[in-house]
C-alpha cells in the first residue's frame, strides 16, 4: 500500500470509528490522534494508528467471537487490512478483556471442528506467534 | 433511541432477566445471551463476505443494520444502559443487552442474511460493493423494525 493510500485508509477508518462511537466528527482531532503514534512522516506511524483505529472499530461493532478469529483479526490476503493485520492484532489484544473473546472463538472452533472445516486459522496462529516473539515469550526466529 | 424509549416504559419483569432486584436496568452480567445469536451473526458475516464486503464494508453494514433495528448501535445501547460499559464490556455487550433488543437483532440478522443472499451485488468496485451491501442490510433492518414493538 502506498503511503497516500495508507493515510486515506487511516482517515476513513477514523471516520467510521467516530460514527460507531456515536460522537460528532471533529476533523481537527484526527492529526493529533495519529501523531500520538509517532512522526507523521513515517509509514510506521500511520500503520500503528490505522491498526489502533481498526482494533477499536472491531470492538465497537460488537463482533461474535468466531468471525473475530476467522475474519476480522485474520483478514484474507486480498483485503487491504491484511497489511496492517499485525498492528491491528497488537492493538486489539491490549484492550482489556479482548483476549477473552479470542479465547472464546478458538474454543468454539476446537469444540466442534466439523462445523468449521475449511476455515483458515493459519493467519491467527501466525499473529499469536509473532506477538509472542515480540514479547520475548518465544525465541526470535 | 427508539428501542431505549420503548424499553424505559416497560414494567420490570423476570422475562427481561433482571437478576439484581431494584435496579432499573440489568447489569452487564445479569442478562443471558440468546441461544442462536452467535450463529445468526456468524452466518450473516459469511453472507457479507461471500457477496464481496471487505472488512470495513462488513463493519459498516453491521452498524447500519443495528441502527435501523434499535435506533442506535448495540454498542451505544449497551453504553446507555450501563454507564460503566468499558471497551471490555463493549466486546461482550451483545450478551448484555435486554432480551427484546437481542431478539430484534437476531430476527434482523436472519432476515438480512436471506435478503442479501437473494440480492445481486456487483463486485467490480469495492466501495460500490460495500455500499450495495450496506443498502441491502439497511433495508432488511427497516423491514424487521416494522413488526417490533418499538
Amino acid at each position: 500500500m502506498k503511503l497516500q493510500d495508507l493515510k486515506d485508509k487511516t482517515w476513513e477508518t477514523w471516520l467510521m470509528l467516530q460514527k460507531f462511537a456515536g460522537v460528532v466528527v471533529q476533523p481537527e482531532n484526527f492529526q493529533p490522534e495519529v501523531r500520538a503514534f509517532g512522526d507523521l512522516r513515517y509509514r510506521d506511524t500511520w500503520k500503528r494508528a490505522l491498526g489502533h483505529f481498526m482494533a477499536l472499530s472491531i470492538v465497537r461493532s460488537v463482533l461474535e467471537p468466531v468471525s473475530l478469529v476467522t475474519f476480522y483479526l485474520n483478514p484474507p490476503r486480498d483485503d487491504w487490512s491484511w497489511e496492517v493485520r499485525r498492528e491491528t492484532f497488537e492493538a486489539y489484544i491490549r484492550i482489556p478483556g479482548a483476549l477473552d473473546l479470542i479465547r472464546e472463538g478458538l474454543n468454539e472452533i476446537f469444540g466442534s471442528p466439523s462445523s468449521y472445516q475449511g476455515e483458515d486459522l493459519n493467519g491467527i496462529f501466525e499473529l499469536v506467534e509473532n506477538s509472542a516473539r515480540v514479547r520475548g515469550l518465544l525465541p526470535r526466529s | 433511541m427508539a428501542f431505549l424509549n420503548w424499553w424505559k416504559t416497560q414494567p420490570e419483569s423476570e422475562d427481561y432477566s433482571l437478576e439484581v432486584k431494584g435496579k432499573l436496568f440489568p447489569t452487564a452480567t445479569s442478562s443471558q445471551p440468546l441461544a442462536g445469536a452467535d450463529t445468526a451473526r456468524k452466518d450473516l458475516g459469511r453472507a457479507m463476505h461471500d457477496k464481496g464486503a471487505d472488512m470495513r464494508g462488513a463493519m459498516d453494514a453491521n452498524h447500519a443494520l443495528e441502527t435501523e433495528i434499535l435506533g442506535n448501535s448495540a454498542y451505544e445501547l449497551a453504553r446507555e444502559l450501563n454507564s460503566d460499559v468499558t471497551e471490555r464490556g463493549a466486546a461482550m455487550s451483545h450478551r448484555a443487552l435486554p432480551k427484546p433488543a437481542q431478539e430484534g437483532l437476531l430476527a434482523g440478522r436472519i432476515r438480512a442474511k436471506y435478503d442479501l443472499q437473494g440480492t445481486e451485488i456487483a463486485q467490480d468496485d469495492q466501495t460500490e460493493t460495500n455500499q450495495q451491501i450496506e443498502a441491502s442490510m439497511r433495508q432488511s433492518g427497516r423491514e424487521t423494525r416494522k413488526w417490533l414493538p418499538w
